[in-house]
């Protein structure tokens, strides 16, 4: 065992703060979404309801779309995700493999992507969205982040790792293109690849400012931007907000337990060989 | 089985040139290998011929076909990496199936190539493995295998051995050698090891700085080096070089410096005169092993004796490395007698100047 040093008990301490930061929120939101309608503000940080009820997901699921919604999250976040997943490959493989004019200008055009806030470029986005009439649909959420600088760049970071050899064998073996992307670089970089579509799932399925600024039907929303209509003029109605928020944790939970081993294999292997 | 043409061959990274004027022609069922120093530009022709590299400048012919613009999988030729580069995720039958898959062969003929390869190679018990779970050698066997069941017509090696520990080494060497033989293909075999390219090659193309400094059998490369590179890089230890001024005397030609002064063979000392190195700095090249403790008695004209101080002796069993200077030179000599030399004790040694080389300083070719 490791010596205990101040060193390591000011980590330790740093990392239970941090931990308790992120937690409370997230407790307040449980407790609350099982709390009865009066019990709300009867505590401030409220860690455990006072009073139990499941009035506020009774009222989620018997006075709003909810399936509806989650399904659409669903829908949105694994196509947008897959779409993303198969740009960034395409573009991750020539960005590592291909000699090109204006490589280096491009893939910094990419990693610039990464740098600018989206909310920068709303306005813009939202007026070619406009141009092609795809307000209020499906594409105009999902088409406008299909390439993602964050996937073409991890990605092309993995593929440089593969040796050149490898491709060079499969090409003497009379691969195309496509078998040489699959059979030398795609098998390699799984564990990249769930990582890098992991990661890109559960910030699509949080979005919110693009959703909420392309969708307009009720009907078509995504639980993030659903979420707040539990807001009427007057108030938040904060038990049933907090048990849809609590509802729409959950897949974003699954995800990241099934995901675990791949993040930390991925992350691993990104330093060394 | 093919032959192989390089016409005036280069390739050029921007202003570097990596190899030039490469002209060459290689026979079918021929074993030719590439040696030189790293950076000398042989495995960089090895893979112009395999089409990994583009050529700059000239043409290559596989089979009497030019084949600059012909893609690599279409030129019938197999190559073994340095790396094995065998694919990690496929099993060893996985591995050498892949390009008869892609050439749409028949199951059948698939199995029975591979089960062919691996019986040559002793790979019938690793076919269903992972390249990661197999050894160096193995490693290097499956890939060897990969290239053998496309049945090519050229086999090219770049540094196939140089991942493999020493004993490995000369064991796998060999088994290159019996396989060229019982597959009766053209390989093209890039080393940086001169003793690989001595035992295993036909002929050898000894390269420096992207230029053939000599293209020969094992023998000629050995025993008549065109230039001091060649004679310097291959043999091992290295040849010694003397830099001496030639000078007539009443008793013959004679080469001879501060620290030394040998008498030349009348043969050679009148060659030189005629060349005009008379009075001139020359170069003289002699093997490690053209010392002899004991004088040659069949031959004690063409003998010359020197005296030295030994500096260092390294005894490999067999033979002995004895270490010593002329003049500024460090120089070593080959022995094959068990010698029980001390540092600072002075020696005499024969020198068989039939056998000695010599050299042009400025140009570095040789001259007698």
């Amino acid at each position: 065992m490791k010596k205990f040093t101040p060193a390591i008990g000011l980590i330790h301490i740093t990392l239970i703060a941090s931990s308790v930061i992120i937690l409370v929120p997230f407790l307040w939101m449980v407790s609350i979404s099982f709390s009865s309608y009066g019990s709300v503000f009867d505590r401030f940080l409220l860690l455990f309801p006072t009073e139990y009820s499941l009035e506020g997901y009774r009222q989620v699921f018997t006075q709003t779309p909810y399936f509806r919604w989650f399904l659409n999250s669903a829908f949105v976040s694994t196509v947008l995700t897959s779409g993303q997943l198969i740009l960034g490959v395409l573009a991750a493989y020539a960005f590592s493999r291909y000699e090109f004019k204006w490589r280096e200008p491009l893939f910094f055009f990419v990693l610039c992507t990464m740098m600018i806030p989206p909310q920068a470029i709303l306005l813009p986005t939202f007026m070619v969205v406009n141009f092609f009439d795809w307000i209020n649909t499906y594409k105009g959420v999902i088409v406008p982040h299909l390439a993602n600088g964050y996937a073409i760049f991890v990605l092309r970071q993995f593929f440089l790792t593969v040796p050149k050899e490898l491709d060079e064998a499969s090409q003497i073996d009379g691969c195309h293109a496509f078998q040489t992307l699959y059979h030398v670089y795609l098998r390699s970089a799984i564990p990249a690849l769930v990582s890098v579509g992991l990661i890109q799932l559960v910030r699509n399925w949080n979005d919110y400012y693009w959703a909420l600024v392309v969708l307009m039907d009720k009907e078509k929303l995504t639980l993030p931007v659903a979420i707040v209509n539990f807001r009427d003029e007057a108030m938040i109605q904060w038990v049933p907000t907090m048990a849809a928020a609590t509802l729409s944790v959950i897949p974003v939970m699954l995800i990241y337990i099934i995901g675990q081993k791949y993040f930390v294999q991925s992350h691993s292997r990104s330093g060394i060989k | 089985m093919a032959n192989v043409s390089l016409k005036q061959v280069k390739k050029a990274y921007g202003d570097v040139i990596a190899v030039e004027d490469f002209s060459m022609d290689i026979k079918d069922k021929e074993f030719i290998v590439f040696v030189g120093p790293s950076g000398c530009g042989k495995s960089t022709t090895l893979r112009m011929i395999a089409g990994l590299e583009e050529i700059s400048d000239g043409e290559i012919f596989i089979e009497e076909e030019c084949v600059n613009n012909v893609a690599p999988k279409d030129r019938d030729i197999a190559m073994v990496f340095q790396n094995y580069a065998l694919y990690p995720h496929m099993t060893v039958f996985e591995n050498m199936a892949l390009a008869l898959k892609n050439k749409h062969f028949k199951k059948e003929e698939i199995e029975k190539r591979i089960q062919e390869a691996s019986k040559i190679l002793d790979l019938e018990d690793l076919l269903k493995r992972k390249p990661r779970e197999l050894s160096g050698g193995q490693r290097q066997r499956a890939a060897i295998g990969r290239a053998i069941v496309r049945h090519p017509k050229v086999f090219l090696m770049d540094e196939p051995l140089s991942n493999l520990d020493a004993k490995l080494r000369v064991k796998m060497r060999a088994e290159i050698g019996s396989l060229h033989k019982r597959l009766q293909t053209t390989f093209i075999y890039v080393t940086h090891d001169q003793l690989e390219a001595m035992t295993l090659g036909e002929r050898i193309v000894v390269m420096s700085k992207g230029i053939i400094q000599q293209i020969g059998s094992p023998e000629e490369i050995y025993h008549h080096p065109k230039n001091m590179f060649v004679a310097g890089f291959i043999g091992s230890p290295a040849m010694n070089f003397l830099t001496g001024s030639l000078e007539e005397r009443p008793d013959g030609i004679w080469l001879f410096s501060d620290s030394f002064q040998l008498l030349l063979p009348e043969a050679k000392g009148e060659e030189l005169v005629e060349k005009g190195y008379l009075d001139q700095k020359i170069v003289c090249g002699i093997r490690p092993e053209e010392f002899e403790v004991e004088l040659n008695r069949e031959n004690p004209n063409d003998c010359r004796m020197l005296e030295f101080c030994v500096d260092l002796v390294e005894n490999m069993g067999r033979e002995s490395y004895v270490y010593f200077k002329i003049g500024l030179e460090e120089v070593v000599a080959l022995t094959q007698q068990r010698v029980g030399y001390q540092s600072g004790q002075t020696v005499t040694f024969y020198i068989n100047m039939e056998r000695v080389h010599f050299f042009d300083p400025a140009s570095q070719l040789v001259i007698a």
